[in-house]
């Protein structure tokens, strides 16, 4: 059993099945005409920034409000889908993005999920979901699934977890239970 | 087998949020690639180790008309499409396939080198 970093909840259950962070991922297909015609393959985070502050620069905000509900209300499907655009703008901003910290708490389906993200700048990112028992999974590989850190412990406060490379943690989000996680 | 008609395409797997990168060596290179790969000493096998974050190998899929065999290395181990293990001494083949990445990946691929070699 493991305590929760921030309220001591107990870990008792395994991981959730069937997840897939593949509605969150940085694709090409994701990022848009744009990107693609600005040569792409140097580097798509970079030019995701751009194509989000275009787009949709009052979304901003939104998404860094503290407040979950007003996240969940205004945060629409298309939106969402550039949930990490944001994130990641906002991060190579300022190291310091100002969201709350991880609830001690999942939300877990059907409600929806907290996320937490973490990113090498310019360079990629990484999700990581809580579960309903509060801790914290990922995958590192499309093919693999864990609650482990890159140390080998389970994650119970992703910004203090062994990220190898993904340095820079961004902060928490949530998405209702309409987004396809899994 | 017709060597001409064949391929392989090597990906690295780095990324997590964006896509990986992939590109395809075609004949000879590609031919090369598959006689170093059948050259391989056995290993025992080992269990993997559990998945962590940044750099986790690279595969390449040899291709010839309708068949496709993947090879996955990583750190001087090879996982044969067999489903057996084998050496990559000092882990040639592996930076080998990594040096033969286009030039949208180089810098990137640089760093890896960098690091991991």
């Amino acid at each position: 059993m493991i305590a929760n970093a921030y309220c001591d909840v107990p870990f008792t259950s395994t991981l959730e099945p069937s997840l897939g962070y593949r509605s969150f991922r940085l694709s090409r297909s994701e990022v848009g005409s744009d990107e693609r015609s600005a040569g792409g393959d140097s580097d798509v985070a970079s030019q995701a920034f751009e194509i989000f502050a275009s787009e949709a620069p009052e979304v901003e905000e939104r998404l860094f409000a503290t407040d979950r509900d007003v996240i969940d209300d205004e945060v629409t499907s298309h939106v969402r889908e550039r949930l990490q655009f944001g994130l990641l703008r906002a991060a190579r901003a300022s190291q310091a993005v100002p969201v709350a910290c991880p609830p001690c708490k999942g939300l877990a389906a059907p409600n929806g999920w907290y996320l937490a993200l973490a990113i090498r700048p310019n360079r990629d990112c990484h999700w990581y979901r809580q579960d309903s028992n509060g801790c914290w999974s990922h995958e590192p590989g499309q093919a693999s699934l864990t609650d482990l850190d890159d140390a080998g412990k389970r994650v119970g406060d992703p910004r203090l977890a062994d990220r190898g490379p993904y340095q820079t943690f961004c902060g928490c989000t949530s998405t209702d239970g309409s987004a396809r996680i899994g | 087998m017709n060597m001409s008609s064949l391929s392989a395409t090597v990906s690295v797997t780095m990324y997590s949020g964006r896509t990986d990168p992939t590109w395809v060596l075609a004949h000879p290179e590609a031919e090369r690639v598959l006689d170093r790969l059948r050259k391989m000493p056995r290993l025992a096998a080992l269990e993997p180790e559990h998945p962590k974050l940044g750099y986790r190998g690279l595969a390449v899929e040899i291709e010839t008309g309708d068949r496709a065999d993947r090879w996955e290395l990583h750190r001087g181990r090879v996982l044969g499409h067999d489903g057996r293990q084998y050496a990559d001494r000092d882990r040639s083949l592996e930076r080998l396939l990594l040096e033969t990445g286009p030039g949208n990946y180089r810098d990137e691929i640089a760093d890896l080198v960098a690091r991991e070699f």
